[in-house]
């Protein structure tokens, strides 16, 4: 048994230290903030889509995405309380006049997907209006055309960001909240006077490690929860558009997590009026039934990324396992660095 | 050699920062297009109390000269706003000058452009206005003072190309002094080809290159293509004719059938 701190409380530190509590582990996860306090994590919309992250997003990411796609689901399944988690697929659309970016989306992923052999060659089709209507039909009427991702899936995150912690907890993993944990350059920590050395110190910290890592910025992302009852569709949409493009993500009850901006700052502060009307209004342009829509809350998040966008991981002999700079990946990430991290430990010094 | 405000650049591709994958594209872009000059939005990402500065920063390390624009802006005193905050943040008098005039085609307000360069200039800016290919509306921004004028291609980031080559080649006549920028609306290396075979000293491109599949491969094809075009132009491009005239003579050679 070691005796492990985890720093930073994202999808990454909850499922780091929940693993490693029910590997035998001595476990204590630090964040400067409550369980419950809306971070990176909790403002992102859970979507499991590595193809679909292929438009902007590099193969590695895609590669490390399809483990956590098949993960997820054995993850979820040993936790305490459920967690609502839909593997039927994704949808791409286009707003007017953006149609021809479509086919540029779909030539992007395949080049991308063609560079490694060894993944599913096919992830995405082009379908028609008919074939959109049959598979949603409240987005038929609106749309020409869509790509359709069938393998890809989403989740809830609130509910995944709470179970992972009701879970880690009930193992009797240790939380804390605490402010002194700036800098971490040895596997001892000094938290409310007291000096513990750990066996290993797993930093999983967002943009909260940018003292630390200078080339870390901030991308402030906005999402809204919506409550529509006259709307339903089943699979996670993206639309693209010049200007605001947006993403909704169903949940139970006709609720939608709708987000989301990404503007270079490390503002958190409530979300800009120009940002309510360009993702509102993107929204009602999808179906016009979101009109009516109550807005349940707003939600904004830091997404911590190095100026490659990709993540930076590395195991320090110090025992310090450093793994930062998800950037919008962190969902799509957590498993397979986690298993790493899990697999590395049990090897162990 | 091009100038713009007194200070001179080798190359004649500017280009912008936005919609790239990564910040580390756009500096892997700037190597490959050869670009001196980037133009920085600062509508949103100044607002931040670290106000966008780690972005930023990466730039200054690269060595470029930033070009801060008031893209986003819809009204003259909101250009103002900005072009103010972009010089206390840039340490620099340069402003690309853009009021959006219309949500749909981008189209730059002529009106609410000519009235901000006014107030700009008068307080010390070096102004490079976003218009359209008007020479009206060119013809007050130089008299105001302008010593570079940002003419559009086509709507921004429709990649539709030069849709008035007439009116750009006017403009280069009308205004020999003046440093022409085109700006917005290439959508391919030959776009900006076009653009410098018609005279204009410099092209600025965005979206061209951000959205390429390969954006840093793309900006090579640009730098090759803006050098192919002045050359042409400084060249003396041949004239169009109405019917053949064969390279090689014909008359000299016998029982021509």
């Amino acid at each position: 048994m070691k005796n492990i701190a985890v720093v930073g409380a994202g999808f990454l530190g909850r499922l780091a230290a929940w693993r490693l509590v029910r590997e035998g582990h001595k476990v204590s996860l630090f964040d400067r903030y409550g369980l419950e306090h809306i971070n990176a994590s909790s403002a992102a919309g859970g979507m499991l889509a590595p193809f679909r992250e292929l438009d902007i997003g590099e193969i590695e990411v895609c590669q490390a995405g399809l483990f956590s796609l098949e993960h997820w689901p054995m993850i979820l399944k040993k936790l305490r309380k459920p967690v609502f988690y839909a593997p039927v697929g994704s949808i791409v659309v286009a707003a007017p006049g953006e149609e021809n970016e479509l086919t540029r989306f779909k030539d992007r992923v395949e080049l991308k997907v063609a560079r490694d052999k060894s993944l599913p060659q096919n992830p995405v089709q082009a379908i028609s209006k008919n074939e959109l209507t049959d598979l949603e039909p409240a987005l038929g009427d609106r749309f020409e055309k869509a790509l359709y991702f069938p393998t890809e899936a989403h989740l809830h995150t609130q509910q995944l960001m709470d179970s992972l912690a009701e879970s880690f907890l009930a193992e009797n993993g240790r939380f804390i909240i605490t402010n002194d944990i700036v800098e971490i350059s040895s596997n001892t920590l000094k938290v409310a006077g007291e000096t513990v050395t750990y066996d290993y110190v797993i930093d999983s910290r967002g943009y909260g490690a940018k003292s630390e890592l200078p080339e870390l910025r901030s991308i402030r992302g906005e999402a809204f929860i919506v409550r529509a009852p006259e709307v339903t569709f089943n699979r996670s949409i993206r639309m693209m558009h010049p200007r605001h493009p947006i993403y909704v993500v169903p949940r139970p009850d006709q609720t939608f997590f709708v987000g989301a901006t990404a503007i270079e700052t490390d503002r958190d502060d409530g979300p800009a009026v120009r940002s309510v009307l360009n993702i509102l209004s993107s929204l009602y342009y999808l179906n016009p039934a979101f009109g009516e829509a109550e807005i349940l809350e707003w939600r904004v998040g830091l997404r911590p990324a190095f100026p490659d966008n990709l993540p930076r991981v590395s195991a320090l002999d110090n025992g310090v396992i450093r793994l930062n700079g998800m950037f919008r990946h962190g969902l799509l990430l957590s498993p397979y660095l986690v298993d790493q991290v899990v697999e590395k430990i049990a090897k162990g010094k | 050699m091009v100038e713009f405000y007194g200070k001179t650049f080798q190359s004649r591709l500017l280009i912008g920062t936005a919609r790239y994958p990564s910040p580390e594209t756009v500096l892997e872009t700037i190597k490959s297009s050869g670009a001196e000059i980037v133009t920085m939005s600062l509508r949103r990402e100044a607002q931040g109390q670290e106000a966008g500065k780690r972005f930023w920063d990466l730039l200054k390390d690269s060595h470029v000269t930033i070009l801060p624009n008031t893209a986003g802006c819809h009204s003259v005193k909101e250009a103002i706003t900005i072009a103010h905050m972009a010089r206390e943040i840039f340490k620099t008098p340069w402003i690309k000058l853009e009021i959006i005039g219309d949500d749909q085609t981008q189209q730059p307000d002529p009106f609410g452009l000519v009235e901000a360069t006014r107030i700009l200039i008068s307080e010390g800016f070096e102004v490079f206005p976003y218009t359209t290919e008007d020479a009206i509306v060119a013809e007050r921004l130089v008299s105001l003072g302008c010593k570079v004028i940002m003419p559009w291609g086509a709507p921004i980031g429709s990649g539709q190309g030069i849709l008035v080559p007439r009116a750009i080649k006017l403009l280069r006549q009308r205004f020999p002094e003046t440093t022409i920028v085109l700006d917005a609306g290439i959508g391919k290396p030959s776009h900006a080809a076009q653009a410098m075979e018609l005279g204009c000293d410099a092209v600025l491109v965005n979206t061209a290159l951000a959205l390429a599949h390969n954006p840093v491969l793309m900006g090579e094809a640009f730098k090759n293509a803006v050098t192919a075009g002045r050359l042409g132009f400084t060249g003396g491009m041949m004239d169009e004719r109405e019917m053949a005239a064969p390279s090689t003579p014909v008359i000299g050679k016998p029982f021509y059938l």
